[in-house]
């Protein structure tokens, strides 16, 4: 067994989280909140560096433009008085405005120009016929317009037109099925990532069992 | 008196599956992945004296995943002789930017500024990145330890993001959508994401569509990365205890199914008789 005090300390507090499973506990309540008090003061020190650096140390060195967005970030507290809280939408339309801009270029190119461009490839091979046939299929999967059955006088085309849209909206949905079911096993395969660790911790770094 | 489920049975029964391999490892093979073989290449054919930025998003809640990928990858690029520069945008990763710098100094006796620089964190996540891209100069002026940039030797290399050969991601969020949208969309610098398994579906579309040169999924994709540079270690470990219970799960699948179709098919009877 370890006499490193910080491996001690780790292998503690995960045992005392995962007390949870058994039942709720004192062990697990002190964990929990020893966590939750560390992540608050780590992130309340993080605050304070980066208005120290971002904001105060500029000052200190003469960039009075920061003053601009000094003054935008205090302007959010006024959510806090009534009378004054209209204020606080100059910093929020700022904030939105800014990230709209920031995002919404490369949004076009990389999201959707390039997607599509992608998913109008030449047909080469199998995989490219395979993708093709499925992006169609799980977009008719939304194509709400074609509803139920045409009934009373309609054309055959119509009724054909019809038929090919479910058949291709029911392999969409059996597509969006496996999709779903890929990203549940990729969930599982994540949640077992990150127990495997503690165990490492527990019967490595801690007990010595695994080598 | 405290009552032991089914749930204790499954759960207890996994630990032990999981925890076996890792006492007595097996050996199970790690499977081809192409876009981790794509990384690979790619990283393995840039030239000597090559410029990367490693993007290190790592915490203690995703390390398990993808902080054998960022080791990998950053041993990968010292082999071949580039030139690293650490970044993070979440307050933890700077934790994991600094052992990284350690790790490539202890193996391969990098030299600070010269072969490997960890720049501070930076707050605003997607804006910060954005920044970056457009004006990498504007937005760093210190590195980690508060040392003029300019007075570090592979700094004066560096005017744009254009001068990096591959920008590679290690994250569990949204970065790697961001990496596409801002230093491949605007910048067409290629882009390698190292992602939590959960988010490894999502991100292969880009792989897919050209947006990024490679991808290392999970675990597993790491695992594949180490035993393609020959150093297995971290993900290599952990794979046989990750398919063993992947194995165990889907016997459970299995089960559930069976047993599901059986009572249906018995209660049809009984309702028909």
């Amino acid at each position: 067994m370890t006499t490193d005090v910080r491996i001690w300390l780790m292998a503690l507090m995960t045992l005392g989280l995962y007390s949870y499973l058994f039942r709720e506990n004192p062990f697990f309540r002190f964990c929990e909140h020893a966590y939750t008090g560390l992540s608050l003061a780590h992130l309340v020190v993080m605050g304070w560096t980066n208005v120290k650096t971002m904001a105060l140390t500029r000052l200190a060195n003469g960039e009075w433009a920061t003053v601009i967005p000094i003054v935008l970030g205090v302007l959010l507290f006024a959510r806090w008085f009534p009378k004054a809280a209209w204020l606080s939408r100059y910093p929020i339309a700022y904030l939105v405005g800014t990230a709209s801009g920031v995002t919404i270029t490369g949004v076009i190119e990389a999201g959707i120009i390039a997607q599509v461009r992608a998913a109008m490839k030449p047909v080469t091979n199998i995989s490219s016929l395979v993708t093709l046939l499925f992006t169609v299929a799980a977009l008719s999967v939304f194509f709400f317009i074609v509803g139920n059955k045409p009934e009373g006088q309609v054309g055959s085309v119509q009724i054909a037109a019809w038929r090919v849209v479910s058949a291709s909206s029911y392999l969409g949905r059996l597509v969006l099925m496996v999709t779903f079911g890929a990203v549940f096993g990729s969930t599982v395969m994540a949640r077992l990532g990150l127990f495997i660790p503690r165990l490492e911790l527990l019967f490595r770094d801690w007990i010595h069992l695994i080598r | 008196m405290y009552k032991f489920t089914q749930q204790w049975l499954i759960w207890g029964l996994l630990s032990i599956v999981v925890l076996l391999p890792l006492v007595k490892p097996i050996g199970l093979p790690v499977g081809y992945a192409a876009e981790t073989e794509a990384a690979f290449k790619f990283i393995d054919n840039l030239p000597k004296g090559s410029i990367t930025m490693m993007v290190c998003e790592v915490a203690p809640s995703n390390a398990g995943e993808i902080w054998p990928a960022a080791i990998a990858i950053a041993r990968h690029h010292l082999e071949k002789g580039h030139k690293v520069v650490i970044s993070t945008f979440i307050p933890d990763g700077i934790m994991y930017s600094l052992e990284l710098g350690k790790l490539l100094e202890k193996e391969y006796g990098a030299k600070y500024g010269e072969d490997y620089i960890v720049l501070p964190y930076v707050a605003g996540r997607e804006t910060a990145l954005a920044a970056v891209a457009d004006n990498i100069r504007g937005v760093y002026k210190e590195d980690q330890f508060k040392q003029d940039l300019n007075n570090l030797p592979l700094w004066t290399r560096i005017q744009s993001i254009k001068d990096f050969a591959v920008v590679s991601c290690y994250t569990s969020s949204d970065d790697t959508w961001w990496l596409v949208r801002h230093i491949w969309g605007k910048y067409q610098v290629p882009c390698i994401s190292s992602t939590v398994s959960v988010a490894t579906p999502d991100s292969l579309t880009y792989y897919k569509n050209g947006q990024l040169v490679g991808m290392l999924g999970g675990v597993r994709g790491a695992a594949y990365y180490e035993q393609r540079l020959g150093k297995p270690g971290m993900a290599t470990k952990s794979m046989d205890a990750q398919s063993a219970g992947h194995i165990y799960l889907l016997v459970l699948m299995l089960i559930g199914n069976v047993s599901y179709w059986y009572s249906r098919r018995s209660q049809g009877r009984r309702s028909e008789g």
